[in-house]
């Protein structure tokens, strides 16, 4: 036995001249490489030589040989091409690292070369890939399967991969959530999504909700439609396993969540031809549903509402006010004049459709009934309809946190922020009872602050379209004098109560805009416009506004801009970007440039890199604010993408740029790339929250609070914490800001910083040293935090995972309240419910019960505040500030209310009189409630508040009747299939929303359940 | 063909060439013959054996042996990288399989040779590593590889006459030549330092006579220095002077201060920029 410690013997043999002896040297050395290559390195030449010499016996062995010494040395490109000269020796191999590197490489340069469309494809790397591919499916790697096919663009491969698969169907969910994540070229991902289509429909039972998504991303609405349609048409498909017409009008609900107001509307066109009355279609609800037999009370009531509304209001006309609500928003006019034309003989003709209807056989009304309800869903009137269900019947807003800041702040900028916080805290509920009681301290907002006041009940009543109008109706434009700031408001609100769901309301606006005497009026127009119409890309709104920029007015252009942008949203249409860049270079006011900005980001969302183009030719600009928008379009464009280049581009401006706004702004876009992966933000922005320049810190943590929204995610807690105490006034204001969009609905269960951050703004909001502009950040921070009634969160992909189109340009659009704070309503668009909806076929609410196997405490709702801290905190007040004797009344008289205000909320405290003992009782609760074992899983109904991180542990509560159609773990509205449908059913009932009723209403309103309310809230 | 049979035929063939070899008038081409007939042979067996292969020792022995009779072959036919490659494959032999073998009577000589090569050949660091895996008691007592060492040391301290009398006594007092393949180095290791002291030379003068210049490099005879001159091109002038064409060596030792300031500039520039 023995060990050489040189390999220099054996080299020398390479020098003899009998081919034997070489041939012997080669098959020495190749036992003895891995110890001795860097010897053999030195003589790799003359092996070269022998592996090119065509009369040498053994080529391949000296190719492998070559091969190997090239992967000690590093050189893996090297390796791989003597790799492939060796030919099968390669596979005996016994060094396992080896192979396994040069498989990698191989995998890695087959890529390359197939990416590039000209390169010339060597036959024997295409051999060893087809040969590690055919082992892949062998060892039932099929997940490394499916991932070799994509990465390297063969739809054979990847055909064969899902076919083969022991699990087709987990295979086919998995392709779909790669194929969207990590195929950036778009042209290949439509590829293999069709690829997909045709597999789901090959399946035994086909995967109809996964196909529509399919669908959706390669933009097929007449696909969409003829399979919607299939589903309904016959029971046949119907089955143990899955209920067809449930099925459908899920797929109607998530198409709403996920495609866009044009698709959708193309969807339901496809659906109206194939009606058997398709007519009937467009006047959805009054006539066809009461032929159809499933009336529901609130529709009629919403016609008779609308059209009370509609005598009211002097400028509206026939065609905005008749009961439309499922027409389409076509983008073309002429379509429009048609049916304005059919709308006008509405009478005439239900009677006679009415007939026609009575001629159907029974199996054809069955069908006419589901088509109906399909374009129900289709047109997000349900989904609208049930979340704001949701969201009033659960709403927890707590009332003191609010009061509390209005009576901490006096400055008016810290006003306005109050009126927006109480906005979001009840985004959606339709509860103004804040701003209805304090109506007297509302009327101090002046000018643009009375603007944002109004606007702000649009947030309230978000999705509360049906008495939009009667809403607004105080405030809408009339005959009068008034400079018009309430009245702009107004029209802002219209839009944020319709934000992407226009319908009828886009022509009222437009009319209003098209009629404003005011450029305040024009500019809440404008707004309410760009909102309604959101990615409509209607050429008669576009027009409108791109005349009311033409009139070269600051304040009207800046909303006409950003309206622009929301009507073309994502068409990267030429036209109008071309409009929007050539004015920009033209006007010399800045609050156009800002409007437009925003208008030209607007435009290329979701471009991808085909913004590239505008984005390095803005970047260009030696204007600053043009450039800013080249940083807003990556944001945009690249959004959710987290695209490589697009990032670099922007740390690049983050740190070179000269003008502070444009490296905040490239800053902050960084949140927008990379929301899918929040993990990765904090470790990109930590230096960043670190630089010397304020701007770059504040980008910073709007960047952490866009990207990690909703997530609790303890990162990015860390680095924004150290913010919150800057010496810079703004970059407090950010951090608190983006604290507040990080922790939104948590509870201290899933994250302990919850309480810290809750009580460090309300610490900010009560210190007189502090600076307004931090507390504004506060006050904003406490609206975000609780919003709607503490049921929505922030996400800016939904939960199918696509990226929300209405939550990203919220929050975009929010970020700019930086510039102008009517802006920040914005984000209302971002806010979603979290909810767990159950529906039956008749899309009613069941009553139901789900079974979340969790503490209640884990995902419960915080406990409000206490009454008494607060008057504690006041005394300390009282105490430092006031002097004149006027205010300390004022001050005792609010006091007593707030003790009245406390009985009646906390009827156990009414019993102690002394403080001190009742803190001792307090205490000794809490003892008690410690003690007390939490259950370990909660029983939550219909419809019920889901946080994200809870859905996991939810399913349906033993013995239920009903089963759902997907899986519960997705969220959002389910139908659920009911297993005994001879038994009745119990149905949840509908909770009126509330607000205030105008008086001149003649018919008298059931009265309104006022008290019982408040109770059933606090 | 199994092994023993095979050992058998190598170990005859290795016969003959001994035979041949030790023969007075040896034939060198058949010694040649003999030889890669019995490597070709041999690797039919443990040829060189490298991964713990346990070899019998009759076979190491024939192998060390022929390499051996071959290493001497290559001294005769002059041939410095046959002997080299021999050499090379011995060490195998010598070092990592010492324990298996006796001491072979040739190591040191053969080993000494090498050493001298490689000096002859100035890889001086090569001769040192060689050195270094001999045991320290052979490096001082063995003759075969003092020499060698003494005349690095030689070298190293620039007392080149003494190699050159190291050459004389060799001549004159054939007791001392440790062995007969040793001439045939330490002329190649002459012709080296030859050319060494030429290059120096070359440099070290603008011109110089010949005579000077054969007492420089140790050539004796006129005939042998103009032959040595007519090899490295130099030319005779009238005067009887060498004269050596001086290459001009350009001068860029300008600092590039332009490029420094606008580097540094940029650095501080960047350096304000990051973060």
């Amino acid at each position: 036995m023995g060990f050489i410690t040189s390999a220099a013997g054996i080299l020398a043999l390479l020098d003899e001249s009998e081919d034997q002896l070489r041939v012997f040297a080669l098959e020495r050395l190749n036992q003895i490489t891995d110890t001795f290559w860097p010897e053999i390195a030195d003589s790799i030449q003359k092996i070269e030589r022998l592996e090119e010499d065509a009369n040498f016996p053994k080529r391949e062995l000296a190719a492998l040989l070559v091969s190997k010494v090239y992967f000690h040395l590093g050189s893996y490109l090297d390796s791989l091409t003597y790799a492939l000269r060796s030919g099968p020796m390669l596979h005996q191999d016994p060094n396992q690292l080896y192979i396994d590197t040069i498989k990698v490489h191989a995998i890695d340069h087959y890529i390359k070369l197939r990416a590039q469309k000209d390169a010339k494809m060597d036959s024997r790397l295409e051999t060893l890939l087809n040969n590690m591919f055919q082992r892949c499916i062998e060892d039932q790697q099929f997940r490394h399967a499916i991932g070799i096919a994509l990465e390297t663009h063969r739809m054979d491969w990847f055909k064969e991969a899902i076919m083969t698969s022991d699990d087709i169907v987990g295979s086919l969910t998995y392709s779909y959530k790669i194929a969207m994540q990590y195929i950036e070229q778009r042209k290949f991902r439509d590829e293999v999504l069709e690829q997909l289509v045709s597999l789901y429909q090959g399946l035994d039972t086909p995967d109809y909700v996964n196909m529509c998504q399919c669908l959706i991303h390669l933009d097929k609405p007449h696909e969409v439609a003829s399979i919607l349609d299939k589903l309904i048409r016959n029971d046949s498909l119907k089955s143990e396993a899955m209920d067809n017409e449930l099925m459908a009008y899920q797929i109607g609900f998530d198409l709403y969540e996920s495609a866009t107001q044009d698709l959708l509307s193309h969807v339901r066109q496809g659906l109206r031809t194939t009606a058997p009355v398709p007519s009937l279609l467009r006047h959805v609800d009054p006539p066809a549903t009461t032929s159809a037999g499933s009336t529901t009370s609130s529709t009629t009531a919403t016609t008779t509402s609308a059209s009370a509304s509609a005598s009211a209001t002097a400028t509206a006309t026939a065609t905005s006010t008749s009961p439309t609500s499922t027409t389409d928003t076509t983008s073309s006019s002429t379509e429009k004049e048609e049916k304005s034309e059919t709308e006008g003989e509405t009478g005439d003709t239900s009677m006679s459709e009415e007939k026609t209807l009575d001629d159907l056989t029974d199996l054809e009304k069955t069908h006419q009934t589901r088509v109906e309800k399909l374009a129900r869903i289709l047109t997000g009137e349900m989904t609208i309809e049930q979340h704001l269900q949701f969201l009033i019947a659960n709403n927890h807003t707590d009332m003191l946190i609010l009061r509390h800041s209005k009576e901490a702040v006096r400055a008016s900028v810290c006003h306005t922020a109050t009126v927006i916080a109480n906005a979001f805290m009840h985004c959606g509920t339709t509860s103004d009872q804040f701003l209805r009681d304090n109506l007297e301290w509302l009327s101090r907002a002046t000018n643009w602050a009375k603007m944002t006041a109004t606007a702000s009940l649009g947030v309230i009543h978000r999705g509360h379209e049906k008495e939009a109008l009667t809403l607004m109706q105080a405030y809408l434009p009339k005959e009068s004098n008034s400079p018009g700031y309430a009245e702009s408001g107004s029209l802002y609100a219209l839009g944020l109560i319709h934000a992407n769901h226009g319908g009828n309301i886009i022509d009222y606006l437009l009319n209003q805009t098209k009629d404003a005497t005011s450029d305040i009026v024009r500019h809440g127009g404008c707004l309410g416009l760009g909102l309604a119409a959101m990615g409509t890309q209607r050429t008669d709104v576009y027009e409108q506004l791109k005349y009311s920029l033409f009139q070269d007015d600051a304040v009207t252009g800046e909303a006409a801009g950003l309206a622009m942008g929301l009507v073309m949203l994502g068409s990267a249409n030429e036209q109008a970007v071309s409009d929007m860049v050539n004015y920009a270079r033209d006007t010399q006011h800045e609050k156009i440039l800002r409007g437009l900005a925003q208008g030209i980001a607007l435009t290329m969302y979701g471009q991808q890199d085909q913004a590239d183009n505008l984005i390095t030719e803005l970047s260009e600009d030696k204007d600053a604010i043009l450039r800013r928008a080249a940083m807003y379009t990556v944001a945009m464009a690249y959004c959710g993408t987290a695209s490589t280049p697009a990032m670099k581009r922007l740390l690049h401006v983050a740190v070179s740029d000269v003008d502070n706004d444009v490296r905040r702004a490239a800053v902050e876009a960084l949140g927008f790339l990379l929301f899918r992966s929040p993990e990765q933000i904090p470790s990109m922005v930590s230096l960043l929250s670190e630089s010397y320049n304020p701007h770059v810190r504040y980008g910073a943590a709007m960047a952490l609070g866009v990207a990690c929204s909703g997530t609790g995610q303890k990162e990015a807690l860390g680095l924004l914490e150290p913010l919150t105490n800057d010496p810079v006034n703004f970059v407090r204001q950010g951090a608190l800001i983006a604290s507040a969009l990080v922790l939104i609905q948590q509870t201290e269960a899933t994250c302990s910083k919850v309480k810290d951050f809750r009580q460090l703004y309300a610490k900010v909001i009560g210190d007189k040293h502090e600076d307004s502009i931090a507390k504004f950040g506060a006050i904003l921070a406490q609206g975000i935090i609780d919003a709607g009634g503490r049921n929505m969160t922030i996400s800016l992909q939904s939960r199918t995972g696509h990226t929300s189109m209405t939550s990203v340009v919220g929050m975009f659009v929010f970020t700019q309240f930086w510039y102008w704070f009517p802006l920040a309503h914005f984000l209302s668009m971002a806010f979603t419910p979290t909810c767990l909806i159950g529906l039956n076929s008749e899309l009613k609410m069941p009553k139901m019960q789900f079974h979340s196997n969790a503490k209640p405490s884990t995902y419960g709702y915080p406990a409000p505040l206490e009454e008494k801290k607060k008057e504690v905190a006041e005394k300390v007040t009282a105490v430092l500030s006031i002097t004149a004797k006027a205010k300390k009344k004022d001050d005792e008289r609010k006091k007593k209310e707030q003790k009245d205000d406390k009985m009646d909320v906390d009827e156990e405290k009414e019993k102690k009189e002394k403080e001190e003992k009742e803190k001792e009782k307090e205490e000794k609760k809490k003892e008690e409630e410690k003690k007390k074992e939490e259950p370990t899983f909660d029983l939550l109904s219909n419809p019920a508040r889901v946080m994200k991180a809870q859905l996991r542990v939810v399913k349906m509560a033993e013995g239920s009747r009903y089963t759902p159609v997907k899986e519960l773990g997705i969220g959002g509205i389910i139908l659920m299939r009911d297993t005994k449908p001879e038994d009745s059913e119990e149905l949840v009932q509908p909770v009126p929303a509330l607000g205030p009723k105008t008086e001149e209403e003649t018919e008298p309103e059931p009265p309104e359940p006022f008290r019982y309310t408040e109770e059933s809230i606090s | 063909m199994t092994r023993d049979s095979l050992v058998k035929t190598v170990v005859s063939t290795y016969e003959k060439l001994k035979t041949e070899w030790t023969k007075k008038n040896r034939n060198l081409d058949t010694c040649g013959k003999f030889l890669s007939d019995i490597k070709v042979e041999l690797t039919k067996l443990h040829f060189l054996p490298s991964m713990g292969h346990s070899v019998s020792k009759e076979e190491l022995l024939v192998a060390r042996n022929t390499l051996e009779i071959g290493a001497l072959w290559s001294i005769a036919n002059k041939d410095i990288p046959s002997f080299e490659r021999y050499i090379a494959m011995l060490k195998i032999y010598y070092m990592d399989y010492s324990e298996q073998l006796p001491e072979s009577a040739y190591m040191y000589e053969l080993l000494g040779l090498d050493l001298l090569c490689l000096l002859a050949q100035n890889k001086v660091g090569e001769f040192h590593t060689s050195l270094e895996h001999l045991p320290p008691p052979a490096v001082t007592d063995n003759v075969y590889i003092r020499h060698p060492v003494a005349m690095e040391q030689y070298l190293m301290e620039g007392a080149y006459n003494k190699i050159y009398l190291a050459k004389g006594e060799i001549y004159l007092a054939k007791g001392e030549v440790p062995a007969e393949g040793y001439k045939f180095f330490i002329e190649e290791l002459l012709s080296t330092i030859r050319e060494d002291i030429a290059d120096c030379v070359e440099n070290a003068y603008d011109r110089i006579r010949p005579e000077d210049i054969g007492k420089m490099l140790y050539l004796s005879g006129t005939k042998e220095i103009l032959e040595y001159c007519a090899q490295r091109g130099w030319e005779v002038a009238k005067d009887g002077y060498l004269q050596f064409k001086k290459e001009v060596r350009k001068n860029d030792d300008s600092i590039p201060s332009k490029e420094l300031a606008h580097q540094m500039i940029n650095y501080a520039r960047e350096m304000e920029q990051i973060v």
